[in-house]
């Protein structure tokens, strides 16, 4: 096994301080989308959290924040209102949690806002509010009306595109935006992915990121039978990437692509689903749960439960905890990834990708041969983009070992 | 099941890098540009930073 955590010699391994906390402000959600990690796969224990995160929790959170940042020497943090649907919070929630994290944490610590919102709760007033406040939005939205609608859908089964695309448009006009609006998207591999680019292109967004769906060994993707040498999400996402590069005029940007790139050159950080660089973030749930990645809610019941609360326990703690390791340090490595000549670009792809209930993270990634096909073109067209003296200086890695299969 | 070999242009050699820098402004690609532009910069940060810095990472024992 392989760890990608800074060693710096026998017992001592170091991560990162944790400078963004996603805070699960709200544990429910008014759209229903078929493929959530949080509702619809294997975990179910929103069942059991608050509905809404209450004011001694928000307190408890700022508190270990502030705690965490003094002593790591964290001068800003990034907190990403989340959900379930953060807005079901409320309006009065917001304006609380900012104003009493702005008194807890300024001046020694400043604290950055974000929000992960479906869209659909969005209003002018919703905008006043969060532009006053300086909370950055970024939307979920999975391309054209056809393609959203198959799985973004409400309680009574209908499709949110266009409420979606409403708050989009209201954020794009809006003059006091705080940030270039940014969509999160799922892809299908049953779309048609350049209409899907394009359609982002034409709503005015800053860009966007494209997700594989939350898949496991145990609950595969849609289009991709284990085994198979079909890569349904390669095949999708490489017409999008070579429009991108060629036609793209560096504004609308694609973080997928932009972290595979920065990783060929060496980048030392990159987001968590690719790259297996060291992560910074932990999740606060309503309950003052302190779990890791929320999406290894897919990977089973509870999965996340790692028995850390704010109330009682200082981040920190995070260290300790064997799946914070695995996830905060990118510990171990299955042997297969371990020999393949891609991983410093791929990491082992996103750990919730290589789960299974017989064999634990120590498998690649379910996208095994997707990640290996659209890395490759990737790296070929972005070597065949450098200048000749350059491109000769790169020294590219022959590699005599076959890459094994997922 | 083997995939064909393939190779890896992962720049792990950070002399080799640098001397790259010398071309910079002759790519023509806006995104290799301004990723390499990106990575270039953090390169830097780190070069000039102090070898352990207590911000960065959290030291286990």
């Amino acid at each position: 096994m392989r760890s990608v955590a800074q060693k710096d010699g026998p017992g001592t391994t170091r991560f990162r301080p944790i400078t963004t906390y996603i805070l699960k402000i709200a544990s429910r959600c008014n759209l229903n989308c078929k493929y959530c990690y949080m509702y619809n796969l294997a975990d179910k224990s929103y069942r059991q959290q608050p509905p809404v995160m209450a004011r001694d929790i928000v307190e408890a959170t700022l508190t270990r924040t502030l705690e965490h940042s003094r002593r790591h020497n964290l001068r800003s943090i990034m907190i990403v209102f989340h959900g379930g649907e953060p807005m079901l919070a409320g309006e009065e929630f917001f304006r609380y949690f900012i104003e009493a994290a702005k008194a807890r944490l300024e001046p020694d610590v400043t604290p950055h806002f974000y929000m992960q919102t479906n869209g659909t709760l969005l209003t002018t007033q919703w905008l006043d509010l969060l532009a006053e406040l300086k909370v950055n939005v970024s939307i979920s939205l999975d391309g054209p009306p056809e393609v959203n609608d198959a799985n973004r859908v409400d309680h009574q089964g209908r499709g949110s595109y266009e409420r979606v695309a409403e708050a989009i448009k209201l954020l794009v006009n809006y003059e006091r935006v705080s940030s270039p609006t940014k969509i999160l998207t799922v892809v299908n591999p049953d779309s048609d992915s350049l209409a899907v680019y394009r359609h982002f292109q034409s709503l005015g967004s800053a860009g966007i990121d494209f997700l594989l769906p939350d898949a496991t060994y145990d609950n595969p993707p849609p289009g991709l039978e284990h085994d198979s040498e079909h890569t349904p999400y390669a095949d999708w996402l490489i017409p999008v990437f070579d429009e991108w590069f060629d036609k793209g005029d560096g504004r609308f940007g694609i973080r997928l692509f932009e972290n595979i790139i920065g990783l060929i050159f060496g980048a030392k950080y990159s987001n968590d689903n690719i790259g297996g660089r060291q992560g910074n973030n932990v999740v606060i749930e309503t309950d003052g749960g302190i779990e890791p990645l929320d999406v290894l809610k897919a990977c089973g019941p509870e999965f996340t439960k790692v028995g850390l609360n704010v109330v009682d326990d200082e981040i920190d703690k995070v260290y300790a905890d064997p799946l914070f390791r695995m996830y905060l340090g990118s510990e171990k490595l299955c042997a297969k990834c371990e020999s393949c000549s891609l991983v410093d670009i791929c990491g082992g792809g996103y750990l919730p990708n290589r789960y299974s209930s017989s064999n634990g993270f120590d498998n690649p990634s379910i996208y095994c041969k997707d990640l290996i096909k659209l890395i490759l073109h990737i790296q070929e067209r972005t070597l065949n983009a450098l200048p000749p003296e350059m491109r000769n200086k790169m020294q590219v890695r022959a590699q005599p070992q076959a890459v094994p299969s997922a | 099941m083997q995939h064909s070999s393939p190779e890896s242009a992962n720049v792990d050699d950070k002399s080799a890098f640098d001397e790259c820098a010398e071309h910079f402004e002759e790519i023509d690609n806006l995104w290799v540009k301004k990723i390499v532009a990106s990575v270039m910069g953090e390169r830097t940060l780190q070069s000039s930073a102090p070898a352990s810095e207590p911000s960065t990472f959290v030291q286990l024992l």
